[in-house]
Order: structure tokens, then sequence, then C-alpha cells
């Protein structure tokens, strides 16, 4: 990976002063969308690893995806199309 | 015979089979570097001192047969990043889970390289699962940070840390390294060396630990880009082991008469550079200055320069969602069993739970955009042969604080990294002088996907007009 976090990285790209096709993101702030993805995307966590992490863990995976959901609604701003295909292919083959 | 520990391959071969050396007297050299100087700069991981002199032996008796014909590599050590399988050796992926895991057999590119006679003295440093998990901080290895020779205070980069390290200190002539986003490149940067990055699938991840399918690329780090040249057409190829190398070979140009870095040296082409204004802007005065002073070599060299606009996509983002995804994909035992928790960084120890909740509609969404990426990308290199761009913002971070806690006046503009990679391009990063403390600065060239050919005769052309290369860090002759 890069030198800096990746999500770092992401989020300071996030930051740049690009002019992309993007709605207008609402950050984290207290009780609107974004700050309820971040919530739940953190229960998730809980739900599927809560047995792992200490309170202080949680609280700062909390943090992480307060910040993370910027990035994520900058990547489901992209206006994409039905017909824009993943940049994979799967490839039908006789044999292994 | 005194041996240059920062020799090139060309050298050291000429040494072999002048028989001014043996391959065994080269190999207890090197084991002998490693042995010194590498735990101090947390580059090394284990010495393999027993397949080494296998291997050197052999080599040595090949080269008393005269059995030496268009085997670059014949007789010379060199290391590994420890994420490469290599048969009864620990395989540790730089990470506290996986410090006892042994396989029982060599990944492809090793075969590779020992069939062509190279003799494997060291699995190096990495950082752990490779970046992974998202780490924030130089000490993410169980080794311990991996330190620049330049100056030990500072970081080697990510997450080839140790062959960085190792082949900057002149304690093997060159390494192995694998990138998925940076990791070939930073370190090559921040430890002042050459670091290739092939086109994706042009060399076989089969053996190679895997954090991203769709990403991960291995590549050699080395003292020039004709040393890399050299080792890329050895590793190159189909592998049927590793179904993203099918077709990848036959659409690079020469690939049936690859281009020897000789015949590159005396064959220059003239190209066309493009550069993106917002990568030079907001990077440290000496990064800038160094760059500036690269482009006047291109030009010298005949090359047009010319400034371009970048397509202006969520490169960051998507590259983000779509490691995480893979990643947390790819080590879903370790996040399951809680075993995630044993690395050595605090961001790792949470990042894998925290990548396990990204949703199947955003990576699919991150791979729909992708494919746009790579389509406006491909535009951009119809106009031009090559993107040039400083390889870091900064010289290399401090060991200690967080690395967002650093250099937080300097930014990279547009993301050519992680743009590049999306791209599956291959890069080649080379030393263009120094900045703070000491520190090499770097610059990167970006070819289109396959077009190694005119890579590595631009950049193997730059190193013939310029000395950065050549430089080597106090305290380690």
């Amino acid at each position: 990976m890069s030198g800096t976090s990746r999500r770092d990285f992401a989020k300071a790209v996030a930051a740049a002063s690009v002019a992309l096709p993007m709605v207008s993101v609402s950050g984290g702030e207290e009780g609107g969308a974004p700050a309820r993805l971040a919530a739940e995307l953190a229960d998730v966590v809980r739900a599927q690893s809560g047995s792992y992490l200490t309170a202080e863990e949680m609280e700062r995976v909390r943090a992480d995806f307060r910040e993370y959901v910027s990035l994520l609604e900058r990547l489901r701003a992209f206006k994409l199309v039905n017909a824009d295909e993943p940049d994979f292919t799967f490839v039908a083959l006789a044999k292994r | 015979m005194a041996i240059n520990p920062f020799a090139t391959l060309d050298e050291l071969a000429a040494m072999l089979r002048a028989r001014e050396v043996s391959s065994v007297e080269l190999t207890c050299f090197y084991l002998d570097r490693l042995e010194r100087h590498g735990p101090r700069l947390g580059a090394l991981v284990t010495l393999t001192g027993q397949r080494a002199m296998r291997e050197a032996e052999a080599a040595d008796r090949d080269i008393a047969a005269g059995n030496v014909a268009n085997r670059p590599l014949l007789g010379i050590p060199y290391g590994v990043k420890d994420l490469l399988a290599t048969r009864g050796i620990p395989t540790t992926w730089g990470a506290e889970p996986y410090r006892n895991q042994v396989f029982d057999h060599d990944a492809t590119v090793v075969e590779r390289v020992t069939a062509a006679g190279g003799v494997l003295v060291a699995k190096l440093a990495m950082v752990e699962l490779a970046g992974g998990f998202g780490y924030n901080n130089a000490d993410a290895s169980f080794t311990g940070p991996g330190r620049t020779p330049w100056n030990t205070e500072f970081w080697s980069g990510g997450s080839s840390c140790g062959p960085g390290a190792a082949v900057a200190a002149g304690l093997v002539p060159w390494a192995i390294g694998s990138e998925t986003s940076g990791s070939i490149l930073t370190p090559a940067a921040f430890s002042g060396v050459t670091g290739l990055r092939p086109t994706y699938g042009a060399v076989s991840r089969y053996g190679a630990m895997a954090l991203c399918w769709t990403l991960d690329k291995i590549g050699p780090m080395a003292r020039t880009a004709s040393d890399c040249n050299d080792i890329l057409r050895v590793i190159m190829g189909e592998d049927e082991k590793d179904p993203t190398t099918r077709g990848v070979y036959q659409q690079i140009p020469g690939r049936a008469r690859w281009i020897s870095s000789a015949a590159h040296l005396g064959n220059r082409r003239s190209v066309t550079v493009g550069v993106v204004r917002s990568t030079h802007e907001k990077v440290q005065p000496a990064v800038r200055d160094n760059f500036f002073r690269s482009l006047d070599a291109l030009r010298v060299l005949g090359h047009t320069v010319k400034d371009i606009d970048y397509p202006d996509l969520p490169y960051g983002p998507t590259v983000s969602v779509i490691v995480d995804a893979e990643g947390a994909s790819a080590f879903e035992d370790l996040i399951r069993d809680g075993r995630a928790k044993l690395l050595r960084a605090k961001a790792d120890q949470i990042g894998g739970f925290a990548q396990a909740a990204t949703l199947a509609i955003d990576y699919l969404r991150a791979q729909r955009i992708r494919a746009r990426i790579r389509a406006a990308l491909l535009d951009v290199f119809q106009k031009v042969d090559l993107i040039v761009a400083p390889t870091r913002s900064t010289v290399a971070y401090p060991v200690g604080p967080d690395f967002n806690d650093v250099y937080k006046d300097f930014s990279s503009g547009a993301p050519i990294i992680a743009s590049m990679n999306l791209l599956g391009a291959p890069a080649i990063a080379m030393p263009n002088g120094f900045g703070e403390n000491g520190l090499p600065t770097s610059i990167q060239f970006n070819a289109a996907p396959t077009n190694e050919n005119v890579l590595m005769n631009v950049a193997i052309n730059y190193q013939a007009a310029t000395d950065h290369h050549t430089k080597t860090p106090p305290g380690f002759a």
C-alpha cells in the first residue's frame, strides 16, 4: 500500500479541491444521513466482531467510519448507468 | 578481491565470469552484510544461508562449465519480500499470526529466478499483510519499522520496506517487492533505489500473499533501471497457476526479443512526457526543485515535456473500497477468529474488522467506476507516452509519529500512484536528488499497460545521463 494509510490517502484526495460530478456531502454531522451511515456501519462491526474489540477500539472504529462516509459518498455520487460493468470479466472456459 | 556492495548486476556478472570472485564468495559477502546491518534497518526476517550456499555452488559449477549465455542473474544473490512462498523456509507476511508459516513450494517468481541461476540469500521485511488493514505508522511489522539507510531515524517506506532498505544499504544487489497501490514505488523513493512496478499480470503472483486480487503486482527493486530491465526479462511471462497472467505477456511489444539494457542505451527513443501540474504544486521545495531538474534532463535527452490535464475521477475512494473489500476477504479467517488483534500497528488491529463491513454494492460500484477510470486514463496515453511526477510529495516519514501527524503542509495533488495502479500500468521510480535531513527524493515514470519497452528505454537512458542512482548512503560502504 501507499506510504500513508489508504484511508487517510483517500480522505486527502477527497478533500482536495477538485471539481467532481458530486452531490453535496453533508459530512458526519450529528443526526445527518452520513452520521447515521457511520453509526450503522459501526453496528455491523459490533455485531460481527464486537467480542474482539474493547470499548475504546469500538470508539475508534466509529470515528474512522465518520470520516470514511465522506469517501463513500464520493464513490456513491459518481454517476453510473446500467450498462457500466465491473472491471473484471467472468469467462466460461471448458477446462480449468 | 574487494567486492563493491553497491555493484550493479552487469558489474557483478562480469566479475563472476572473469572468475574474479565466485558466487559462493559473493553469497558469503552479502550474507555477512545482511547479518551485520539487516536487523538495525528492520530489513531482515530470515537469512536463507543453506539454500543460498547450495544455489551458489550450482552457479559456480555452471560458470566453470561456461553455461552463462543469456543468464544475467547467474550466481548473483538477491532477497525477496517475505510475502513470497519459499519451500521449507518461513514465509511470515510480516505479521505475528503468520510467524511460523512454512510453505512446501516456491512462488513462481522465485522458481524463475532460481532457474536463471539467482541465489536467494534472505527473506526481507515488509509491512504486515502488505499494509492491507490500513496502517498509519512505520512501526507496522513484527520485525519493527523499516529504516532508510540514508537516515535511520526515518522510514524506508512501505510496504516493501525490507527490499527498499536492503538494496539501498548494499545488503543485497537486488530484491523482489510487491505493489498493490504504492508498495514498490514508495519504498524505492524513501530508500533511494530504483523500483519497477510491471504491468498487472505481466509477472505471476502464484505463491505470493494475496491482498487484493485485482491490484497486486510483483516487481524488482534494484540499483538501476538497467538492472530492473534485466530482472524483468527473467520474471515476466505467463503462468498457468496465475490466471491474471493469461494474455498479458503476449501483448507486450518486443517480448520475443526483449530489448537488453545495452540495446536500450544504443537506441534512444524520443517520446512525449506528460506532467500534471498539481503533482508538483504542493510538494516539499526540494522535491519540486529536483523534479524540475529531472524534467530538464528529459528535455536534454530529446523528449518533449508538456503539461496535461488529468481526468477528474474518484481514484482514492475507488482504490480504497476495492482494497478494503478484497483485503477483508483475503484475510477473512484472521478477522473472523480475532487473530487480527495480534497485528503490530494499532490501526491494523481494528482495520480488518471495519473493512469486513464493506458493502458488496459499494465494492461492485468501485469496480464499475474503475472501468470508467481505465478508459479515461487510456485516453491520456493516446496523447503522451509517459506520465511523470514526483514519486512522493515529501521525503521519508520519521519513525515514531503517525503519518498524518507530519508533513501536513504538503500533498501530492492528482493521485498518480493510485490511479495508475487502478489502470494496471507499469511504472518506475528512480532517485533524483536529496531533500530534508539528507533523505532521497524520487521521480516516477508511468506508461500505458504493456508498454514496458518505452518505459525502460526512457528510464535507462535517463539514468545514463544522470548520477543520482549511483549515490550510496554513508556508513554502509
